[in-house]
């Protein structure tokens, strides 16, 4: 597995056990759930389906789709870690903002809140654009 | 990779990048509202759980499953789960927003039947494979 690979699914791994921890606290219906819980709804949402789910994709798929040449078998290197670290840091950059403009409107600045908007769309796009030549017939 | 898993995947990651790009706009109207933002909302989970994660899921699975010999026996079943899960999936995601419930309920009903059918087609192949394991 190559190294990129591994740090997705490592990443994922992470976020899979973040967001199971979030979701136990913030998802349950079964009693009144406090104001500070209640802000980390979407959070926990986001780390289990974007963190965990897509980004373990990611790894996956960087790894085993079919190899574009012998030059350049899984694209654009830079641009695939650049897709990781714009995610991650989108992602933590969200973790930040989102329970805080919830719970403390005003007290950070919005463009944490925008950038991770940004990153974590840019994470995908750049990700989609370099796989998208490799979603090919296998070369026998 | 066969066609239709190629069709299957690629059509996933376009909905990826639409259902992300919805998100990335709602997110950013909590720092600074952006007129209509929410109303996009049933349209990124639909667009990101059905359109993304489970259609690259059945596209993978059409790929890897083990075979017969060179043949996915009635593999019709997969291209009519795609066709089904497509149109459901744009019904369940923008019906409301059109102020269609009943699309809503109907794509619910077509989300099942594509299910059903790729079920249909994968059952047999989740076996050993010719490598005996």
């Amino acid at each position: 597995m190559p190294k990129l690979a591994r740090w997705y699914v490592k990443s994922a791994m992470i976020y899979l056990v973040l967001g199971a921890v979030l979701a136990a606290l913030a998802l349950s219906n079964a009693a009144p759930l406090p104001r500070g819980l209640l802000a980390l709804r979407p959070l926990a949402w986001h780390l289990l389906t974007f963190g965990w789910a897509t980004q373990l994709i990611f790894g996956v798929a960087y790894w085993m789709f079919p190899h574009l040449s012998k030059q350049a078998p899984r694209g654009n290197e830079r641009v695939l870690w650049a897709a990781f670290w714009t995610l991650n840091a989108g992602l933590l950059l969200r973790a930040v903002g989102e329970p805080a403009v919830s719970l403390w409107p005003g007290a950070l600045p919005p463009a944490i809140l925008q950038a991770a908007a940004v990153l974590q769309v840019a994470a995908v796009w750049l990700f989609a654009a370099e796989t998208w030549p490799r979603i090919k017939a296998l070369a026998h | 990779m066969p066609l239709l898993s190629r069709i299957y995947i690629r059509t996933a990651l376009v909905w990826l990048v639409v259902g992300s790009t919805l998100g990335g706009v709602i997110l950013w109207s909590k720092a600074s509202p952006v007129p209509g933002a929410w109303s996009w909302l049933a349209a990124h989970i639909s667009l990101l759980t059905w359109g993304w994660l489970l259609q690259l899921t059945l596209g993978v699975a059409y790929w890897i499953l083990p075979r017969f010999g060179a043949e996915r026996p009635r593999s019709y079943l997969a291209v009519i789960a795609y066709l089904a899960l497509n149109v459901a999936m744009l019904l369940a995601a923008f019906a409301g927003l059109l102020g269609r419930p009943w699309a809503v309920a109907a794509g619910g009903w077509l989300q099942l039947f594509a299910l059903a059918a790729f079920c249909l087609h994968a059952w047999p192949r989740a076996r050993r494979s010719a490598y005996g394991k």
